[in-house]
This record gives C-alpha cells, sequence and structure tokens, in this order.
C-alpha cells in the first residue's frame, strides 16, 4: 500500500513537471507551428541563471524571477536571431529543415551551460520557501512539490485567461490560425510570434527552477531530457493550447513512474517512446491539428 | 549558387588541411636534460584531456608528469640497458570516449617510437583499448580505470596491467564491513553499467558466501534523477541496509529522497565515490553514518607519502593527491623500475614489470600479479561523521578475488 | 560535369591519405570512407525517395553489432558476417520505416527520432548481443587471403567497399526504380496515378537505405576492433543529414565531397572538444542558412544599406 501511494505521489510530482515542460513545447508548437527542440536546452540555461541569482543575492525570489527572464529572454532570442529569418524563408521547401535549426540553437545553448558548469551538475538549494510536509506514514514532501502542485494550476489557468481575454492574447490565437491572414488584419506578426516564444520560455524557466528545487541540482543533460519528455507529454495529451500538456504530462508520468514501479527500470524509457510512435501512427492528424508540421 | 557551394567547402577543406595535422603532442617533461648523448624513453599518456572528464584527464596527466620529473632529476632511469634515459610523453586524448580509445591504441601500437602506455580514466574507455593492447603484446597500464574486465578483455598477451585495485576489492571491502556490522537483510540500489553492474554482482556473490539474499535489488540509469519508485520498493521489502552503487551527484540524489520516504537505515558505498568534496557538500548531514571506501588514505603518514604530497601540491598547488593522479604516478613509476630491472624496449617490458616491487610509493606497496592485477592494493573504509570521513580500517588485496583485513597505518 | 564530380571526389579519397600522412592518414581515410558508405546510404532514403529518416546512425549500430557479435562469439570472418550486416540492417530499417506507410515529412522525421532512441536503449539494455553500456571488444582484424591486414590494408578493403557503393548506388539512381523514387519525392499522387506501388517503394527506399549504412557499421566494427551505443548517437545521425543537406537531394558526387570534407572537419576538431557541442550547432545553423539562401539575403541587405550610406554622402 505503501509502495502504491509513494508510486501515485511519483507519478503525480514527476507527471506535474513534464506538464509545465510541455506548455512551452505546446505553446509553440501551437503557436507557432514548431518544434522547439531547444526549449529543455534553453530552461536549463535559464535555471542555471536562477541559481547564480539566488547564489549571489541571497533572495530566492530573485533567483525565480531571473529564471523566468533569462528563460524568456533565450526564447525571444532565438526566435529573432534563428526562427524567424529561417521561417520567413521556408517557402522555399527544403524537407529536413524542419526542426534542424532548433537543433542547432539547442546544440549551441547547450555548449554554454557545458562551459557554465564543466562538472555537468550541480547541488543547489531550493529556490522555493518552506519545509516538507508529512502525506503519509512518514512520506515527507519537500516544499517545492507543493510549489510544483501551485505552478501546474495556476500557469495553465492563467495562460487560458490571457490567451481568452486579452488583447495580446487574441493576437497570439489569431497567428498560430493564420498567419497571413492575421497580417492582413494589421496584426504585427513577428511582434506576435516573439511574445509567443517570450511566454514558452518563461513558463520552461520556472518549470525548470521549479526542477531544480525539488531535486535538489541541476545539471546539463536536464535539456535534452525536458525536451523529449515535453514533447512526449505534448504529443500524448493532443497538442491544443493548454489541456493536452497538462493530461499528457500526467499521463507519462503515471506511464513511466509505474513501469518502473511495477516492470522494468531497465525498458522504462523504451515503452515512452515506443508510445510516442504509436500516438504519432495512431492518429497523426488528430495530435498534431493545427501545428504547421509538414505532413506531407 | 550551388557551384558556389562547392567551392566553398572545398576552400573550407583546404583551410583545415593546413592547420596542423597532428593532434597529439609531445610534452618533454624535465627542462634540466642537458646531455645530449641522453637517450629519451617515450610513454603514450592517454585519458580524457577534453570533453566532459577533463578533471580526471588533467589530474592523470599532472601525476605521470610528477613521476617522471622525479626520474628525470635524479639522473633519468636508474640501471638496465637504457641506463641514464630520460621520460618524455606523448598525449593522446579520448575525451572520455571508448571509441576515440579504441582509435588511438591502434596508432600508439603501431609508433615503435612509444614503449608503454599509461592512462586513460573511465573503464569504457580501458575495455575498449586492452585487447588491442594485448594482441600486440604492447605493455598498457591502466591508471584509474579498476575493472577486472579490462584483464579479462586482455587474452592474447598478457601485456596488460590494472594499476588501481580492483572491482573486488573495492566491493569486498565495504561488504564485509556491512556483515561485521551485523546486517542481515541489505538492499541494493545500483547504476546499470560497466560499473555499476560489476560492483554490484560482486557484493551479491560476497552476501551469497555469507547466505545472505539481499532482500531487493534496484538499478536506475545513470541519467535518472528520480529514485523514489525504486527506493518505495525496497523500503517494503523491509532491509536493514542499503548498499548503493552510484556516483557523488546520484547519491546524494538517492540519500535527499531516501530521507523524503523516512527510508532510515545505515547507507554503504562500495565504489570509492563519497570521499569527494562534491558528495559530502551535496549530501550534507544525510552523509552522516554512511560507509564509504577510497584507495587513498589521507592521514598516511610514511616519508614516501609526504614526499609524493608535497611534489604534488609544488607542482599543481592542490594539497590533496586524486585518485587518478596517484595512480598515473604509479604506473609511470613502475615503467621507470621495469625499465632499471632491465628491459630494453616494449617487448620484455611486460615481464619486467611482473618483476618489480616497489616496496612505498606513497599510495602503498606496488607489485603486479601474474594477470596484470595489482598485488597489495589497498582500500580504506571510512564512516562519515559531521560531515568529514572517518577512517576506521583498511582492506588489502591478496588476489584477483581476494582481500584481507590490515589496520589502518 | 555530371559525370566528373564523383571522379574529383574519388580522387581526394585516395589522395587524403598520402596528403595527411602515414599510418594515421590510413585511419582518416577510412572513416572518410565510412562517412561517405552512410551518407550515399541516406541519400537512397531521403534523398531518392524524399523520406526524412533521423534514425540512420542506429541503424548502422545494427551492423556493426552484427559484425561485433559473430566474429567475437562465433569466430565467423568478416567476409561471411557482411551479408548478415547488411540483412539485419535492411530488415530492421523496413520496421523503421513502415511509419513512412502514414505519415509524411517532420512528422515522420519525429517518428523515426523515436524509433531511433528505443534502438538505442535496447543496445544499452539487451546485454545478451550488445555487452550493454560494455561495448563489444576485441573484434579481430580483417583478414585477406588468409592474413590479418594492417591500417592500410583496411583503407583498400574499405575503398572497395566505398567504390562498389558508389556504382550501386548510381546504378539504382539510373534504374527504372530509382526513376521511381524520384517521381514518388517528387509527386506522391502524380506518382501513384501512374501506377507507381508507393507503399512497396517507400520501404524499399528504407531497406536499401539501412542496408547500405549496415555496410558503414561492419566497417566502423572492424576499423575501431570495438562496438558500444554511443557511436550510434542523434549526433552522428545529424551529421549524415548536414552532409545530405550540403550536397542536396540525390545528389551523389557531391555527397561523397561533402562527407569526406565533415570527416576531415570533424577530425581537425577533435583538440577542441569544449566546443564541440557548440560548433555542431553553429555548423547546423550555417547548412541551414546555406540552403534557404540566407546568406544571399544577409549580403544583398549588408550592399544595400553600404549602397545607401554612400549614396547619403
Amino acid at each position: 500500500m505503501e509502495l502504491f501511494l509513494t508510486v501515485c505521489v511519483t507519478s503525480l510530482t514527476l507527471g506535474l513537471l513534464y506538464a509545465l515542460f510541455a506548455i512551452g513545447l505546446g505553446l509553440v508548437l501551437r503557436g507557432a507551428g514548431e518544434v522547439n527542440l531547444a526549449h529543455g536546452d534553453s530552461l536549463m540555461l535559464a535555471t542555471y541563471v536562477g541559481v547564480g541569482t539566488l547564489h549571489v543575492s541571497g533572495a530566492r525570489s530573485f533567483g525565480v524571477l531571473a529564471s523566468v527572464a533569462a528563460g524568456a529572454g533565450l526564447g525571444v532570442l532565438s526566435y529573432l536571431l534563428v526562427y524567424a529569418p529561417v521561417g520567413a524563408r521556408r517557402a522555399t521547401g527544403v524537407a529536413g529543415l524542419g526542426f534542424l535549426p532548433a537543433l542547432g540553437v539547442a546544440l549551441v545553448i547547450r555548449n554554454v551551460a557545458e562551459r557554465v558548469n564543466p562538472q555537468g551538475s550541480q547541488g543547489v538549494r531550493s529556490l522555493f520557501a518552506g519545509g516538507r510536509v508529512n502525506l503519509f506514514a512518514d512520506y515527507r514532501l519537500p516544499a517545492a512539490g507543493w510549489w510544483v502542485l501551485g505552478a501546474a494550476i495556476v500557469v495553465p489557468l492563467g495562460l487560458a485567461v490571457v490567451l481568452r481575454r486579452s488583447g495580446v492574447g487574441r493576437r497570439v490565437r489569431a497567428v498560430a490560425d493564420d498567419p497571413l491572414l492575421a497580417r492582413a488584419a494589421g496584426i504585427p506578426v513577428t511582434r506576435t510570434l516573439a511574445v509567443t516564444y517570450a511566454a514558452a520560455g518563461a513558463v520552461g524557466g520556472l518549470a525548470g527552477a521549479l526542477f531544480a528545487s525539488f531535486f535538489g541540482q541541476v545539471f546539463v543533460a536536464l535539456g535534452w531530457q525536458a525536451t523529449l519528455k515535453g514533447f512526449v507529454a505534448a504529443v500524448l495529451g493532443g497538442i491544443g493550447w493548454l489541456r493536452g500538456a497538462l493530461l499528457g504530462g500526467l499521463a507519462l508520468g503515471v506511464i513511466e513512474s509505474f513501469v518502473s514501479g511495477y516492470l522494468s527500470t531497465r525498458f522504462r524509457d523504451v515503452v515512452t517512446f515506443l508510445l510516442l510512435v504509436a500516438v504519432l501512427l495512431v492518429a497523426p492528424r488528430g495530435v498534431l491539428a493545427g501545428s504547421r508540421l509538414r505532413q506531407v | 549558387m550551388k557551384r558556389r557551394s562547392a567551392v566553398l567547402l572545398a576552400g573550407l577543406t583546404l583551410v583545415l588541411g593546413a592547420c596542423s595535422s597532428d593532434t597529439s603532442t609531445t610534452t618533454a617533461s624535465a627542462p634540466t636534460t642537458t646531455a645530449a648523448s641522453a637517450q629519451t624513453v617515450t610513454i603514450a599518456l592517454g585519458g580524457p584531456f577534453s570533453g566532459a572528464s577533463k578533471s580526471t584527464g588533467d589530474k592523470i596527466r599532472a601525476g605521470a608528469k610528477l613521476a617522471a620529473d622525479e626520474v628525470n632529476s635524479s639522473g633519468g632511469i636508474a640501471a638496465g640497458p637504457l641506463k641514464g634515459a630520460t621520460i618524455s610523453f606523448k598525449e593522446f586524448d579520448d575525451a572520455g570516449l571508448p571509441a576515440n580509445g579504441a582509435s588511438n591504441i591502434r596508432t600508439i601500437v603501431d609508433d615503435q617510437s612509444l614503449i608503454a602506455f599509461v592512462g586513460s580514466g573511465i573503464s569504457d574507455v580501458s575495455v575498449a583499448m586492452a585487447p588491442v593492447a594485448s594482441q600486440a603484446g604492447f605493455p598498457y597500464l591502466s591508471a584509474y580505470a579498476s575493472s577486472p574486465k579490462v584483464l579479462e578483455a586482455a587474452t592474447a598477451q598478457k601485456s596488460v596491467f590494472v594499476v588501481p585495485p580492483t572491482f573486488p576489492a573495492y566491493s569486498f571491502s565495504v561488504t564485509d564491513v556491512l556483515l561485521k556490522d551485523g546486517r542481515t537483510k541489505p538492499a541494493i540500489i545500483h547504476g546499470t553499467g560497466t560499473y555499476g553492474d560489476g560492483v554490484t554482482d560482486l557484493s551479491v556473490s560476497r552476501l551469497k558466501a555469507k547466505s545472505i539474499t539481499p532482500v531487493a535489488n534496484e538499478s536506475f540509469a545513470f541519467t535518472d534523477t528520480d529514485f523514489r519508485t525504486q527506493l518505495a520498493k525496497i523500503k517494503s521489502a523491509g532491509p536493514d541496509s542499503l548498499i548503493i552503487v552510484g556516483l557523488a551527484n546520484v547519491d546524494a540524489l538517492i540519500l535527499k529522497q531516501a530521507d523524503e520516504l523516512g527510508l532510515k537505515v545505515p547507507f554503504y558505498d562500495p565504489g570509492g565515490v563519497t570521499n569527494s568534496d562534491q558528495f559530502l557538500k551535496d549530501a550534507g548531514p544525510l552523509a552522516n553514518g554512511l560507509v564509504g571506501n577510497t584507495p587513498t588514505y589521507a592521514a598516511r603518514n610514511t616519508d614516501a607519502t609526504n614526499s609524493l604530497r608535497a611534489g604534488y601540491t609544488k607542482a599543481t598547488g592542490e594539497s590533496v593527491v586524486p585518485d587518478p593522479a596517484v595512480f598515473s604516478y604509479e604506473g609511470v613509476r613502475a615503467v621507470a623500475a621495469a625499465l632499471a630491472d632491465g628491459a630494453k624496449g616494449r617487448q620484455d617490458l611486460p615481464d619486467h614489470l611482473r618483476r618489480i616491487h616497489i616496496a612505498d610509493t606513497g599510495v602503498g606497496s606496488l607489485r603486479f600479479g601474474a594477470d596484470g592485477s595489482r598485488i597489495g592494493g589497498r582500500l580504506y573504509v571510512f564512516r562519515v561523521n559531521n560531515g568529514k570521513p572517518e577512517y576506521f580500517t583498511s582492506f588489502e588485496q591478496t588476489g584477483p578475488q581476494e582481500v584481507k583485513e590490515v589496520p589502518l597505518g | 560535369m555530371r559525370h566528373q564530380l564523383p571522379a574529383v571526389a574519388l580522387a581526394a579519397v585516395v589522395l587524403v591519405p598520402a596528403w595527411i600522412g602515414g599510418r594515421r592518414g590510413y585511419g582518416l581515410g577510412t572513416t572518410a570512407v565510412i562517412a561517405v558508405i552512410l551518407a550515399l546510404g541516406y541519400q537512397v532514403t531521403y534523398g531518392f525517395s524524399g523520406q526524412l529518416s533521423v534514425a540512420h546512425a542506429p541503424l548502422q549500430g545494427l551492423g556493426a553489432y552484427a559484425v561485433a557479435n559473430l566474429t567475437t562469439s562465433a569466430h565467423w570472418s568478416f567476409w561471411a558476417t557482411l551479408p548478415v550486416a547488411v540483412l539485419v540492417a535492411a530488415a530492421v530499417g523496413v520496421v523503421v520505416g513502415l511509419p513512412g506507410l502514414r505519415v509524411r515529412g517532420d512528422v515522420l522525421a519525429l517518428v523515426t527520432l523515436g524509433a531511433g532512441e528505443i534502438l538505442q536503449n535496447l543496445y544499452l539494455n539487451t546485454e545478451r548481443f550488445t555487452r550493454g553500456s560494455d561495448g563489444i571488444a576485441g573484434i579481430p582484424p580483417v583478414s585477406v587471403l588468409g592474413r590479418a591486414v594492417d591500417g592500410r590494408g583496411l583503407y583498400v578493403v574499405g575503398l572497395g567497399l566505398g567504390l562498389s557503393t558508389l556504382v550501386a548506388v548510381r546504378a539504382l539512381r539510373d534504374s527504372p526504380l530509382g526513376r521511381s523514387w524520384m517521381a514518388l519525392r517528387d509527386d506522391e499522387v502524380a506518382a501513384a496515378a501512374c501506377g507507381i506501388r508507393v507503399g512497396r517503394l517507400r520501404l524499399l527506399a528504407f531497406a536499401v537505405g539501412a542496408g547500405i549504412a549496415g555496410v558503414a557499421g561492419a566497417l566502423y566494427a572492424v576499423q575501431d576492433q570495438f562496438v558500444s551505443s554511443v557511436s550510434f548517437g542523434l549526433g552522428q545521425t545529424v551529421i549524415v543529414v548536414l552532409v545530405a543537406l550540403i550536397a542536396g537531394e540525390g545528389r551523389i558526387g557531391r555527397t561523397v565531397a561533402a562527407a569526406i570534407g565533415i570527416t576531415v572537419l570533424v577530425d581537425r576538431l577533435t583538440p577542441y572538444a569544449d566546443v564541440s557541442t557548440g560548433v555542431t550547432g553553429a555548423l547546423i545553423l550555417a547548412v541551414v542558412a546555406l540552403r534557404l539562401g540566407l546568406f544571399r539575403v544577409g549580403f544583398d541587405r549588408l550592399r544595400a544599406g553600404v549602397r545607401n550610406v554612400v549614396a547619403a554622402r
């Protein structure tokens, strides 16, 4: 029983973290039609910025803010410097350029992080306040776990309100649905897409800070892990604006935890990727509806 | 446009071709060698001099250089046909990747100016390199890599030597302490791969010899961060102790998550990774009570130890001689001793390596068994107390699969 | 021009060892030949039939593991294992290519990316066949006429395999099959209307591409005499994709030249491992910019800007 409850808690915390990774990827996939393979590495580097800021300033809130701001900044920067010019010339239609630029950006960012932390991993103290809370038996969840739960509720709700109600949200959705029409209607497409990338990066920065605080470590390999897990979650949930990411993240957390709890830890990732392949095959158009991935 | 890109590529290739073509670099070790007639013996020095494990490579280089400086400043090789020859190195970077090591060793074996190989950081790299050296009968001294598979892979000729104690010594020293502590229901959590699986299998067999079967044996990948599922399974099995085979950062994560789950048992890590500042800092008070081991004893106090420590501090500015530096230092000392013993070149060097006996290198006595493993390698066992390792016993490797407990000192 | 380029490229492969010199030169030459074979195989899948696969290096791994296993455990000779390496890689290539019956373009790329990750995971965890992260060491050198060859001999063997592959891929391109593939690539609907059996051809392109990758893997195994999963990861695949992008879809001569160029580049960058990740990233961005004509756009803008400044004076 205790094992079952622990696996449930693990599913939930991991799943919500994956969901937060997936929200950033989903925003860009839905809003700009790109598979941003640099999302994870950006949020990883942003987390290092946050941890460094905490170290220097000693203030937790500064650390979190720095992580969020660095995430947003990296998102805007990579959009303006790479994705925008590439996107403008995409019409020439060279197959295989789909996510290659993002992969290039990811590798450049990863190299920066490798230089920042040559050891590859760094122990950190929590960027979020609070002590451990007893859940059941003698399982005590660290404070960051509750912040993960809170963020996984507040972030999607907040984003949903902004997307539905605010002017900028409407512009983001208009550009996502049809950039040409949006441009004709007088919406500044480049600036709006920059906002989309900034929002995605900011959510990433927050997710990274939560991840590092929950586990007490930040490491370079987190970047690619976050990209892969977030992407699988986004695909599992079906790429909508937000709900899909949340459901997909939770599903992935549950599947991973139960596979390693009751089957085998060695083949956990095989199961994960088999699911990815299966979902992409069974319902490619369904899950990827609305994204501008080249399907022909 | 298309033609232009082809021209561009050709130009790029030419420019790159014009850069230096040899990636390995020769470092003359002592500027003191003035006698123009004196011979030089060149040792191939290998290790991760770049990439993620660069710090290990830097230590391998520092230790080897220290040994060469000692030999060269005392008049070169002490006796034998190559009496008076000085030692220099040619470096081969493997970046910590087995494939690079495998391609390096072929170049090394073909280069007749090289007399022996010393180095390589990680076990996988040495396992990839050793068979090629063995096929050619080329003397290969693994500094730092301590998997017995390095020796097992050298099936052709007995020219491969492992300077550090091997996995059985690591595993048995801590497992024996666990048994002596009276634990009867240990559980194991370990990383997968050459190192994790290797050390774990040995610990399980050592326990089995005392009719003890671990109540749980869980594995993880070294890239994992969440071990709560495995730890929960372990907790539900009701162990009285937990053997962890991880790495410094992974061990800290496991201790933290075990604490969250309320898994309060004594921890034992046989992998020699817990005597590191990174682990002790990351784990904090949770490390207290953990039993670990290390092949270098910080409080050892012999003339040789003090001179090694002083030399290393003078050369690098660091107060502690780290393991990779110790073993590459010993590797070069062993080659120098074998040459002094009468070795004429690479062909008969392995035979002489099996005959040498250095009474005290600063770490302990150094000699090799017939299979190429070290006889008398020591592992010092400690319990963490107030964030610091407190040594209480040590184990000596007396054969490939045997250890015996010896008092500290 | 069309027929001269392959010859020029081949001359380059022959010249590389002489140019670099010595044993290291032959090693680099063999590495270049392996890269050429790998890239030629990729041109069949990607260049001829237009399917973007991101699992090419893991497929190469199958060939390498087949040779490593059979030569060390069963003591087969390299020449006996070579066909097995090709068949195993081709068979798994068909499985990896099955999604190509259903999805296209970027989605296919993502599916094959997932398939590649699965293969990598299996390499690490099926100890019986791959010895896990230990890798398989002690692969015996290639024997020709009963004698083990050295670095130069292996280079000659590799050159022979590379030339055969080049001739085969060129013949394939000019055959009716090749023309059907390219018709498929350029307009699938029209191709289907002309009676081309789309599904079968798409799978065949995967099988042939993977089979040729198997040859590259086999050669890789006997060159390093060691095989482990890290050599067949996403990084390797990306390099193959880059070669194909630089060369252009289905351009054989340029593929040879680009593969050699990248091999030499990677070799030159070995001492700078600290920045190798970033350099690879920058290279990807540069190739993308080159293919999209972004350099020219930037250049034109710069020229216009300068002209404006001059005019303002």
